[in-house]
């Protein structure tokens, strides 16, 4: 089937991309097959895209640790140095507050979504109505926690796991107010704790959740509900994970 | 479509599950948008900034999404925005494109008969304005229709029609040329539609 109507510029694209309407296809070829240079210049086109979604199709270019300069609530001056490791004794030992009831066993769906909370705080670092906790001071970190969160923590350093605390933030939740621990290890790691008051919780196992290329570690401890979020897989995120909270609560 | 201007901070009305599943469908995009936007921007740090920007925007008007199964658009449409956004502003002239180091992690995750390919392609690529770029990822990596190129940029999809042509020449022309110097800063000559 041929026509008179002459073949376009766009259309030639359009045949390239499959865009091109069925009645307008064969215009084209005929077209194509009276022009050879065109055909030639068309399937150059051709091959560059076929490149571009070769080479520029890696599925997920290196995530560079975030750690952008203009990230001011990364730095807020709470570093602790390894030589202080053995100096710091501090437990988290934890005080429920009189009133509270016992709450219900945390369920997958509760695992969920404080999984996602995390996961949103580790991402969004200056989110609206985050306050960085600035101090350099555990006894006073370990205040400003257990205040934001309603049940009392004393935190350890945890400098012995091989991490330390490179900020700490208050990030406000539609219920209550969670706390965020930034953690920076060797090479630069990054994993964030995310804690939230859970009077009369107890020790949980650790349920892991993946997406967007994060994992996220959820459990519960002591009148805590935690999450641990990094780039590692699982495995590794758990040890690492397990290594720092217990350095950290002692 | 998507503005920015309400930089409003709205409260969650609840925690209730499907804005939880909305939240867990908006971070499985981030490898995608963040793919996206390093070769948008021809830089890992600007990229990173960007995705970041992006995220906070989505989770804050995320109520606004008015159809699910929209949502990577939605997210694309976003992170242009955003882009446009920085373009325009002043504090954003002169950023530097990374050429040679998104050249070189092209090259180096590239499979051996194609890193010379990848170099010269990540080189002409970074030399294009950053539309021209911009359509060629969306329709040869994300596999984008004209249609949804035309939604996601708020453009009419004539529009699309003539700058896709447009970039396939230049780009041509970029790898044939042998004209191909390093360039550190935007193209910010946008060549209208």
């Amino acid at each position: 089937m041929t026509t008179d109507a002459p073949v376009l510029e766009e259309q030639l694209h359009a045949y390239l991309d499959g865009e091109l309407p069925q009645g307008r296809r064969a215009a084209v070829e005929a077209f194509l097959r009276a022009h050879p240079d065109e055909a030639r210049r068309l399937a150059a086109y051709r091959g560059d895209g076929a490149a571009i979604a070769r080479i520029f199709s890696r599925a997920d270019p290196a995530i560079p640790a975030r750690r952008s300069s203009r990230r001011t609530s990364w730095r807020p001056g709470f570093g602790i140095s390894w030589w202080q490791a053995a100096a710091a004794v501090l437990i988290l030992a934890v005080g429920v507050g009189a009133g509270w009831f016992g709450r219900e066993r945390i369920s997958d769906a509760d695992t969920e979504r404080l999984a996602h909370r995390a996961a949103a705080a580790h991402l969004i670092l200056n989110g609206p109505g985050a306050q960085p906790i600035a101090t350099s001071s555990l006894d006073e970190l370990s205040r400003s926690m257990s205040d934001a969160l309603g049940v009392k923590v004393e935190l350890r350093d945890p400098s012995s796991s091989g991490y330390r605390i490179a900020a700490a933030r208050i990030v406000p939740q539609a219920q209550g107010r969670a706390v965020q621990l930034i953690m920076s290890g060797p090479a630069e790691q990054t994993i964030t704790f995310y804690f939230e008051g859970r009077p009369g919780a107890e020790e949980t196992p650790f349920r892991r959740i993946a997406g967007g290329g994060l994992t996220i570690l959820v459990w519960e401890d002591d009148n805590l509900a935690c999450a641990i979020t990094g780039t590692m897989d699982a495995k590794e995120l758990a040890e690492v994970g397990r290594r720092i909270y217990d350095a950290l609560v002692g | 479509m998507v503005s920015d201007q309400d930089a409003i901070w709205a409260e969650p009305p609840s925690s209730d599950s499907s804005d939880d599943e909305l939240t867990l469908a908006i971070l499985a995009e981030l490898p995608r948008l963040r793919r996206h936007a390093i070769y948008l921007v021809f830089s890992h740090a600007d990229a990173e900034d960007l995705v970041q920007d992006c995220l906070e925007a989505a989770l804050r008007k995320r109520f606004s999404l008015q159809d699910p199964a929209k949502l990577r658009s939605w997210l694309f449409a976003i992170l242009n925005n955003l882009f446009l956004m920085r373009q325009r502003s002043h504090a954003s002239r002169g950023r530097t494109l990374q050429i040679e180091d998104v050249a070189e992690s092209l090259v180096a995750s590239a499979s051996a008969e194609d890193r010379d390919t990848a170099r010269d392609l990540a080189r002409a690529m970074a030399k294009l304005s950053f539309e021209h770029r911009q359509i060629l990822l969306l329709l040869n990596v994300e596999e984008y229709s004209y249609q949804e190129v035309a939604d996601t940029l708020s453009v009419p999809i004539g529009t699309v029609m003539s700058r896709v042509a447009r970039a396939r020449r230049r780009l041509r022309a970029l790898l044939e040329g042998h004209e191909l110097h390093v360039v550190d800063a935007y193209d910010d000559g946008r060549a209208g539609p």
